[in-house]
């Protein structure tokens, strides 16, 4: 026996020595999958048994439900003929009086045909509400959910021209009976307001003034119902986040950066505090005395956050200079809690600034980001 | 037997020597103190201690273990210090520069920023900022060569329009410079009215000027090397500098070569701006008064002049960012706010003070 | 020993050409004064030779080296410039200005040593600034700084000094005191000085020789008494001047006279006794109004008859500080018979001269207008004891009548023009 070791021992030091390290290995790693395999699939085999044990239970509650489920669909069908004839009386009500949020009044007897936006945020609205068909002009900046620039390229749509300041000249020229302003067009919403057209501007500057926004223009354009669908869909959506990020036993410290020379962050004021707070998370610079503040590296590396975004707009993208990656080597960075775990993450920039509908898909994106644990992984 | 005014100009001349000095060690002083502020609270003792570990041999002295588990060293070595030095090399080269161009064109109205230099920064990273140029190939350093290119190339070519055969007469030069600043400074306003809101916080927030950039070590080199290059050589021609003061045909009746005089310190002039301009951002106030302030209180000769208002411009600007970084909470507040609202009624007051009318 | 040559020197300022041809050699211890009409060329001149506006054509030597093939510091440690005016931009003290005067000797790195520090004393004590070395040059009044100036320039110690009218802006007794300094230079020092003026007794009481330019080129050059003559004067400034020599000073003096508008001439002539200077003015002024004028007997040397020469009015003169002869006296009378009126100036009288007053008995008796000038000129006009007054007394009974001012007697004399006309 001992003979015959050896003597393998001695062929074994014969045999070129590489050779026998990469056997070695390739016997460990054999074994380790091996090993894996058999654990995974001892799990399964367990998960399986129980499943099978659940549905035999199951099996029998389905008649039972079945019977239930007929009843409750004719109860559905009746009240479907209800729905449908009360929507025949609301929208034979079709006279509309709206009042903005600077107190301007607009009445309109039919809904409008011509509408020009005058904001991107505006133009989502429009198109999230169903009243796309009818929007005859929108800004250069305007570029969801449709790619309007090749639209008014191809002579679909008119571009009115930029979101700040706008010139009256071409909204006048498309002849709108609803015009949607903003604060960056309160000059052209007054001149137009003189002339005699109907303009509205709208402002939100909070998740739920956002929504009251949308079932304004849901009311102004005759959607009133896809409005309110779309506005309940939203509020449910933000009230899910919200309800599954308070039972989190943690509160991230979540870090935004708007600008990267100088550093620029977010303060309170904004939305994408808000969103980072309804996510379950905290701005770190939340005692900033400016709803934009410039802030130093060192601010950051001490407050220390959990979680970074950053614009994709300006991340990796021709137009800006800086990648995740050179994010992480800033000096010092390499302390910070997010970077080590490498937490950092790019989010759509429009949809974390613009008072429309996305502001939700915003806020699930950071949800993911901020609690991956409920929400899952971004 | 000397008489009194003899002892009195020499004494005079060791005067300069100890002015130096003592501006020198209020210079070190404050760079240290600026040390001290920031958002991150790190006590005096923790920063001496991160400091002298820095030293090769008394650094295995010092123990820096039980400094709490914030990266202290890393926010002084790699933060602080970087910005500290930058705000010292800007402030003194911004003051050079404005010595120098007060004393070529003879006018206390002259700043770095005079034929051109700060428009053909702000063309420079607008360009960069708002239609992307030259990102791709120079990735994050793009907006600091485009500033540094934009702003030198601009000088240069104020210099070339001035001149007439082999002279360049200053009022053209100062002419010049006024119409290239308006039109480069056109061309920045379109520019910002066609950027989208996140493009144009960007850019006027490069535009008011900030230290906030430089928060990395790449930057201090990259200026470093110019800064010193530019004020040693404009020390060499202090005297002719001096003798430029009595005018152009009399400084060449006494010996000055004023063309090249002039080439050689408007070239000093344009690199030390463009350099400092690069990293931060537009500053003002501190190429135009701190020339003042120094003459003020030490004298128009460039030979003491020129090297004191580098040293008090880099102390006044690192006082100034410390300022700017720990006024507004946990934001920070534009520098060139603060040196305008402190440099100006300190140079009123000193006005003031001097019994002698003050010319310039 | 320097000499400074400019030969065949063309300067334009772009296409204007301002001087043409300009050649002139001069060595040390001379001081050379130019002179011209404004736009002449002379500041261009000085331009061009103190290195600062390079001629088209022609080059300016110092000893055989063009100035402009040499290095600026080399030029300036022969040659120093004080300008006109000098506006300071800094408030440096006077010492500090001076003392930049040694930069041409002074290597980049070096600051002023003792020995500097001498040279621009001993300069600043020769132009008297020593004692405000100390102050700002911004403070000090403009004879003071442009002393300072010259103090600079001498702490170049060169051998070439060119001023640009380096006493305009100042008072007379600055201007005489610097011409002073720079004239003791000159001869003390042996020091090449070019200097232009505007002011021509400045420039002939300094200069050795002088250069009028006019249009950008020489019209004279030469020794001082040479250059400087009515006709000279008269060619290149377009206006009428007497030249002579001071009596006492011995210095030329160039006195402009106005041309009077030419006076339709008039019938009458004159004659007039006179002396002592108390002719002279009533000579020009009836001159002035075109009367023909004589007068007599008047000695050589007086003043009127000096006077007399000048305008080139003809006179019965007589030997200096004599008597006067019967050959004059008759001489005078003819003269007195040949003129229409008679005026006698308040002369004084002596025994020698009050023979004059028989010719004005003469006239009165012919029945010819005689009148005394009485304005006041003189108080103390008997040296007779008594006998000129009598006998002016008995004239004026005899019919001569009396005015009071040179005017009245133009109207007196106009009146007489209008009666004779008709």
């Amino acid at each position: 026996m001992c003979m015959d070791g050896l003597s393998i021992l001695k062929g074994v030091e014969k045999m070129d020595k590489t050779i026998t390290y990469i056997v070695a290995i390739l016997a460990v790693i054999s074994l380790v999958i091996a090993s894996y395999g058999f654990i995974t699939f001892q799990d399964q085999i367990t998960d399986l048994q129980g499943s099978i044990s659940n549905l035999e239970g199951q099996l029998t509650s389905i008649d039972t439900i079945e019977g239930q489920l007929n009843v409750i669909q004719e109860q559905i069908e009746e009240y479907q003929d209800t729905i449908e004839e009360q929507q025949q009386e609301i929208s034979e009500y079709q006279t509309v009086t709206l009042a903005d949020y600077l107190g301007n009044v607009v009445t309109l007897t039919s809904p409008p045909e011509r509408i020009v936006s005058l904001a991107p945020s505006n133009t989502e609205m429009l198109f999230a509400v169903g009243a796309g068909d009818n929007v005859v002009g929108v800004t250069d900046f305007c570029n969801y959910p449709y790619n309007f620039a090749a639209w008014i390229e191809a002579g679909n749509m008119t571009s009115i021209g930029n979101y700040y300041g706008p010139s009256v000249e071409p909204i006048v020229a498309l002849e709108p009976d609803l015009v949607l302003a903003s604060s960056g067009s309160l000059e052209a919403a007054e001149n137009l307001r003189n002339l005699g057209y109907n303009v509205l501007v709208l402002e939100a500057r909070t998740i739920d003034a956002v929504l009251q926004d949308i079932l304004v223009v849901g009311r102004a354009t005759g959607k009133d119902i896809e409005a309110g669908v779309l506005v309940s869909e939203i509020r449910t959506r933000i009230d899910t986040v919200s309800n599954q990020a308070a039972a989190a036993t943690t509160t991230p410290k979540v870090y935004h950066e708007v600008w990267n020379e100088p550093i620029m962050s977010v303060g309170p004021g904004t939305f994408i505090e808000e969103l980072m707070v309804l996510a379950g998370g905290e701005n770190i610079f939340h005692d900033a005395t400016t709803s934009w503040p410039v802030v130093s590296s060192e601010a950051i590396i001490e407050k220390n956050p959990d979680v970074m975004f950053f614009p994709d707009m300006y991340m990796g993208r021709a137009n800006f200079y800086e990648t995740i990656e050179a994010v992480k080597d800033r000096p010092g960075w390499n302390t910070i809690t997010a970077v080590k775990n490498d937490a950092l993450y790019e989010i759509n920039a429009d949809i974390i600034s613009r008072s429309g509908p996305r502001l939700v898909d915003a806020l699930e994106a950071i949800a993911k980001m901020v609690h991956p644990e409920i929400f899952g992984q971004l | 037997m000397k008489s009194d005014t003899e002892t009195a100009h020499l004494r005079r001349v060791s005067h300069w020597k100890l002015y130096f000095i003592i501006v020198t060690l209020v210079f070190l002083v404050i760079l240290v103190l600026s040390l001290n502020l920031g958002f991150a609270t790190i006590s005096f003792n923790d920063i001496l201690k991160i400091l002298t570990k820095q030293v090769p041999v008394l650094g295995n002295l010092v123990d820096l273990s039980d400094i709490s588990q914030t990266p202290y060293e890393v926010i002084i070595m790699q933060i602080r210090l970087p910005r500290v030095l930058c705000g010292a090399l800007v402030g003194a080269a911004l003051a050079t520069a404005g010595v120098i161009y007060q004393g070529i064109f003879r006018n206390p109205m002259a700043d770095p920023y005079v034929i051109g230099a700060m428009s053909g920064a702000s063309l420079g990273s607008a360009l960069v900022i708002v239609l992307g140029l030259g990102v791709a190939l120079l990735g994050v350093n793009s907006l600091q060569i485009f500033a540094f290119v934009g702003s030198l190339i601009t000088v240069l070519l104020v210099y070339t329009i001035s001149r007439s055969g082999s002279r360049v007469p200053v009022t053209m030069l100062l002419l010049t410079g006024i119409a290239v600043t308006y039109f480069q400074s056109a061309i920045v306003t379109f520019l910002q009215v066609i950027a989208s809101d996140r493009l144009l916080h960007g850019l006027t927030f490069w535009l008011i000027g900030s230290l906030a950039p430089t928060e990395n070590w790449t930057k201090v080199w990259s200026i470093f090397p110019l800064i010193v290059v530019g004020i040693a050589i404009s020390y060499l021609y202090s005297r002719d500098l001096n003798i430029l003061a009595l005018g152009e045909d009399q400084a060449q009746h006494l010996g000055v070569e004023t063309e090249k005089v002039k080439r050689i310190l408007l070239i000093c002039g344009a690199l030390l701006t463009a350099a400092a301009v690069s990293i931060s951002g537009l500053i003002g106030f501190v190429g135009l008064i701190i020339p003042h302030l120094t003459r003020v209180v030490i004298g128009p000769d460039h030979r003491v002049l020129l090297p004191t208002a580098a040293v008090v411009g880099a102390s006044f600007l690192m006082i100034c960012d410390s300022i700017a970084r720990v006024a507004m909470g946990s934001g920070e507040a534009p520098v060139g706010v603060i040196t305008a609202l402190t440099g100006g009624p300190f140079f009123i007051y000193l006005l003031r003070r001097r019994k002698k009318g003050y010319i310039l | 020993m320097v000499v400074l040559s400019i030969d065949g020197v063309d300067c334009s300022y772009g296409s204007v050409d301002v001087l043409r041809s300009v050649s002139f050699d001069i060595e040390s211890g001379q001081f050379l004064g130019i002179l011209g009409p404004n736009g002449s060329g002379k500041t261009t001149l000085l331009k061009s030779v103190s290195r600062v506006l390079k001629p088209k054509k022609g080059a300016i030597l110092i000893d055989e080296s063009d100035i402009y093939q040499m290095k600026t510091v080399d030029v300036a440690k022969q040659l120093a410039v004080v300008p006109q005016e000098t506006p300071v931009s800094f408030d440096f003290t006077a010492l500090e200005v001076v003392l930049m005067g040694r930069n041409p000797h002074m290597t980049r790195f070096k600051m002023e040593n003792k020995n500097d520090l001498e040279i621009a004393k001993k300069s600043m004590q020769v132009t008297r600034t020593w004692e405000f070395a100390d102050r700002p040059v911004t403070e000090l009044s403009g004879g003071e700084r442009q002393r300072v100036i010259i103090a600079r320039a001498l702490t170049q110690e060169p051998q070439i000094l060119l001023l640009d009218e380096p006493t305009t802006h100042l008072d007379i007794s600055n201007q005489l005191e610097i011409m002073d300094l720079i004239k003791k230079l000159c001869e003390t020092k042996k020091m090449l000085i070019v200097a232009v003026f505007h002011d021509f007794n400045l420039a002939a009481r300094y200069c050795d020789s002088i250069i009028l330019l006019k249009d950008g080129q020489i019209v004279a050059l030469g020794k001082s008494d040479e250059t400087l003559t009515s006709e000279n004067v008269k060619q290149v400034f377009s206006v009428d001047t007497i030249v002579k020599k001071h009596p006492i000073t011995d210095q030329l003096h160039v006195i402009p006279i106005s041309r009077p508008i030419i006076q339709k001439q008039k019938s009458l002539s004159i004659h007039l006794i006179c002396g002592g200077g108390t002719g002279s003015l009533v000579m020009k002024a009836l001159l002035d109004n075109g009367y023909r004028v004589t007068a007599g007997v008047l000695n050589l040397l007086d003043t009127d008859q000096e006077t007399a020469q000048t305008l080139a009015i003809f006179t019965a003169t007589e030997a200096p500080f004599s008597p006067i002869t019967e050959e004059a006296h008759t001489a005078n009378l003819r003269l007195m018979r040949k003129s229409d009126v008679l005026v006698i100036t308040p002369t004084q009288f002596g025994e020698g001269n009050l023979r004059n007053l028989d010719a004005a008995e003469k006239a009165l008796e012919e029945g010819k207008p005689t009148i005394f000038l009485d304005n006041g000129q003189n108080k103390e006009r008997d040296f007779t004891k008594g006998k000129a007054t009598k006998y002016i007394e008995k004239l004026k009974n005899k019919g001569a009548t009396t005015v009071n001012s040179i005017p009245e007697l133009l109207e007196v004399i106009n009146d007489l023009e209008i009666k004779n006309n008709k």
